[in-house]
């Protein structure tokens, strides 16, 4: 029984892109060391502007590490992350958010009582802060706005009035994305979007994804292999902490390393 | 200021007494609440509902004992039928909603007990009476055997859950009810038990306590109030915890006692209370995790 | 014997199990084979209890046991040794041990010989006995997370990735344990990364993918024709 494939997708070559400008997301000698266990091991990449990267590995592995460490939720032991040519290692998730990093969580974090548009209003709200009364209700109308732009781009402008709670697994995460893209990011970080989907909810997202790819870089963590294979510009291997492949999809397919450590054969 | 030495000794002897009490009803809090997470905000009247019932015993055979053992049968069954309408059907939702319910039922035994009992206050007369000379003061029998009783009783619990053949059925399931009952464990059961075995204390703390302060329904108010804070600065779940924790804060009461009045006093538990979730929020005596 | 029909499983919203269908008769070694996230750990606490189904049925020896209490079908014959071991930290390895063995009807004979058994298959738990789970290293850990299991003497026991983390040589002794149980006549049904020791020790494997039965072979076949690995493990 062949399963069904994603279709073929041929991504522009990531690697042309970044060589002109600098990379957009940097990490040097990333290390994360809890008591006696290593969870990376002097990691050290560089994401170009506008790339789309996925992070693979066996479990454990240390992606949820890497994506905490970028994000602000976890201080690295030791190492930079430098994102659009500043050192942001070890801010805080609030300040990371400012610098225009947005993440998407495993478990949803949606607002469950809250309308679809409200969900992503306040997101939108985060990024024009104004304490001035005056000016607040014309910013208002440019904030709905906004929100309404990203809904259409998810796919969700047809039901803004809609409770988020009532939403189906599927749109709840693409409203998780449309908050993420509210806060204007320039790096969007995807935490298994696609986890407990149907097929036809995967395809959906892959879609989604590739659409709002255009202006953003996106760092992606995924187990699905068709996910990751269809829609990754460059993909990088984790194993124990450390960087084990770093390559096209095609590349990362063909390298026997590779295969090694997710047969252990 | 010098502090004379009889007199320090004197309120050794009265914290420790106290502290066992407080160990006592504080065991049972905290056995509930690690076993199945519930915060007992009932406890306080089971407490009172035992020395309720041990006075009517008292009241109709005039034996202390027997009216400790009623107690403690009539209140572990109470506990039992509690958990098992009200506490049961909520187990693994929102810990808002136990706290809810536990708070309920402390207003129902509450009314319960005013209008069973009615509001004049009994009485419960102590099994041995009789002082020692302890320095300038008759010190009474009867609260050292208090003391003593209490130590038994949570001696008898400790070695019950170590060796005795349902206690490992308790401790796994206090540790990992998941795991417990794959292994075979049938927690429901284990739960219900735990908590009639925490209003049992409860009730036998009521009853030992009884003869001191005579019986009405305020009796316990003070008391409960030290045993919440006493299973927190334990740590939650502790059980050694909570009887370190109860005797230092009850020799921390007696000492301030010397120079302020005992109502004062119980500010110094208060401030170790805060001091403890401010530094040490797992409990004074447990370390920290990372 | 266990019988595993469409189910359906939920984490809130999230489908996890897309309609599972799995079978392992008596005394089989059943392998579970897929990349993370597909729903194989899922799919062993639906069979557990641990997790209630929303659709489809779990039959076990013609009883029918969908979202029955983990307890009951721990007294029913099926034991489960998760993922992340979960022993009693707190107990002693002999008091961890208990915690199946002090069940009605096993008379003082049987326990011993129990005991006996265990402690031939594992030494180190002998050695060890009187010692908190929590000080076991993580390969003492999981022969005492099996030993537990066994103590419940079942007809089949649930097998979540016992070799994570295992140096080699600990994946060999747990290649040695598969093999005595499969010789008592225990069934086993193995979840694994490891592809080599699960087509050492299975007689057929299932493969998932996104919450779905993909493929389902006799492990003879897969020893001589590695494809179907590649397709639903490899990158």
């Amino acid at each position: 029984m062949t399963p069904d494939r994603l279709p073929e997708h041929s991504p522009p070559h990531g690697n042309g892109r970044g060589a002109v400008r600098s990379p957009i997301l940097r990490t040097e000698g990333l290390t994360v060391r809890f008591g006696g266990l290593t969870a990376l091991n002097n990691v050290t990449i560089a994401v170009p502007r506008g790339e789309i990267r996925a992070m693979i590995g066996p479990n454990g592995a240390g992606k949820s590490t890497f994506f905490n460490c970028v994000t602000g939720v976890l201080r690295p032991t030791s190492g930079r992350i430098v994102f659009d040519g500043e050192d942001i290692t070890g801010l805080p998730p609030h300040r990371i958010s400012q610098k225009a990093i947005a993440r998407s969580y495993q478990i949803t974090n949606i607002l469950p009582g809250a309308t679809v548009l409200e969900n992503v209003r306040i997101a939108a709200q985060s990024r024009h802060h104004s304490w001035s009364l005056v000016r607040h209700h014309r910013a208002f109308v440019d904030v709905i706005d906004r929100a309404r732009a990203v809904l259409d781009a998810v796919g969700l402008g047809d039901k803004e009035e809609e409770l988020a709670a009532n939403l189906s697994h599927g749109e709840q995460r693409h409203l998780e994305i449309g908050i993420a893209l509210a806060t204007e990011p320039k790096l969007l970080c995807l935490d298994e979007p696609t986890a407990g989907m149907s097929v036809s909810e995967t395809r959906a997202t892959v879609e989604l994804i590739r659409q709002i790819a255009t202006d953003l870089t996106i760092l992606i963590v995924e187990h699905d292999m068709e996910v990751v294979m269809g829609l990754a510009h460059t993909i990088t291997v984790l194993h124990y902490g450390e960087v084990v492949a770093e390559g096209t999809p095609a590349e990362i397919q063909a390298n026997p390393r590779v295969q090694e450590v997710y047969l252990k054969t | 200021m010098t502090i004379p030495f009889d007199l320090l000794l004197i309120q050794v002897i009265n914290g420790i007494v106290t502290g066992m009490i407080l160990a006592l009803v504080a065991s049972g809090l905290t056995l509930i609440f690690g076993i199945m997470d519930v915060v007992n905000f009932a406890h306080g009247e089971l407490f009172m509902l035992g020395a309720y019932l041990g006075s009517t015993v008292f009241l109709t055979t005039g034996n202390f004992w027997l009216a400790l053992g009623a107690a403690v049968m009539g209140i572990g069954l109470l506990g039992a039928v509690i958990q098992t309408t009200t506490l049961r059907p909520l187990l693994g939702r929102d810990p808002l909603t136990t706290i809810l319910a536990t708070f309920g039922l402390s207003l129902v035994l509450q009314n319960y007990a005013l209008w069973q009992y009615g509001p004049v206050p009994r009485k419960i007369n102590e099994p041995i009476t009789g002082h020692f000379s302890l320095f300038y003061l008759e010190y009474p029998w009867y609260r050292l055997l208090v003391a003593v009783l209490s130590a038994a009783i949570i001696g008898g619990l400790w070695l019950f859950m170590k060796y005795g053949k349902y206690g490992i059925w308790i401790r796994a399931t206090t540790q990992d009810r998941v795991m417990a009952a794959a292994m075979g464990i049938p927690v429901p059961l284990v739960h219900t038990v735990v908590f009639a075995i925490g209003a049992a204390m409860a009730a036998a703390s009521g009853v030992l306590f009884g003869p001191l302060t005579g019986v009405n329904h305020a009796m316990g108010l003070d008391f409960i109030l030290r045993a919440f804070i006493v299973v927190v600065v334990g740590g939650m779940g502790n059980l050694g915890g909570s009887i370190l924790a109860a005797i230092f804060l009850s020799l921390l009461e007696a000492f301030a006692s010397i120079w302020v009045s005992p109502a004062q006093a119980v500010i110094v538990s208060f401030v170790v209370l805060i001091l403890t979730l401010l530094f040490r929020p797992t409990g004074l005596f447990v370390p920290t995790p990372k | 014997m266990l019988s595993v029909q469409n189910v359906h499983t939920y984490y809130g919203k999230s489908h996890i199990l897309h309609g599972v269908s799995i079978d392992v008769g008596p005394g089989e070694v059943v392998g579970l084979l897929g990349r993370n996230g597909v729903g194989k750990s899922t799919t062993l606490k639906t069979i557990m209890g641990l997790v209630r189904p929303s659709e489809g049925t779990i039959t076990f020896e013609g009883r029918s046991v969908a979202g029955a209490a983990p307890y009951h079908l721990a007294r029913l014959g099926i034991a489960y040794v998760p993922e992340d071991r979960r022993i009693f930290r707190l107990l002693t390895v002999l008091e961890n041990l208990r915690t199946g063995l002090d069940r009605p009807g096993v008379p003082p004979e049987r326990r011993d010989a129990l005991l006996a058994k265990v402690y031939g298959s594992f030494p180190v738990l002998r050695e060890r006995r009187n010692q908190a789970g929590g000080t076991l290293s993580g390969g003492e850990q999981q022969m005492l997370a099996i030993a537990r299991a066994m103590m419940l003497e079942p007809k089949i026991i649930l097998l979540d990735e016992p070799t994570e983390g295992l140096m080699p040589r600990m994946v060999a002794q747990i290649h040695e344990i598969i093999d005595v149980l499969h010789g008592d006549g225990v069934a086993i049904l193995l979840v694994e990364q490891n592809v080599r020791l699960t087509l050492e020790v299975s007689s057929r494997v299932y493969f998932m993918e996104k919450g779905v039965v993909r493929h389902h072979a006799p492990a003879a076949d897969l020893r001589r024709n590695d494809a179907v690995i590649h397709q639903y493990l490899g990158v």
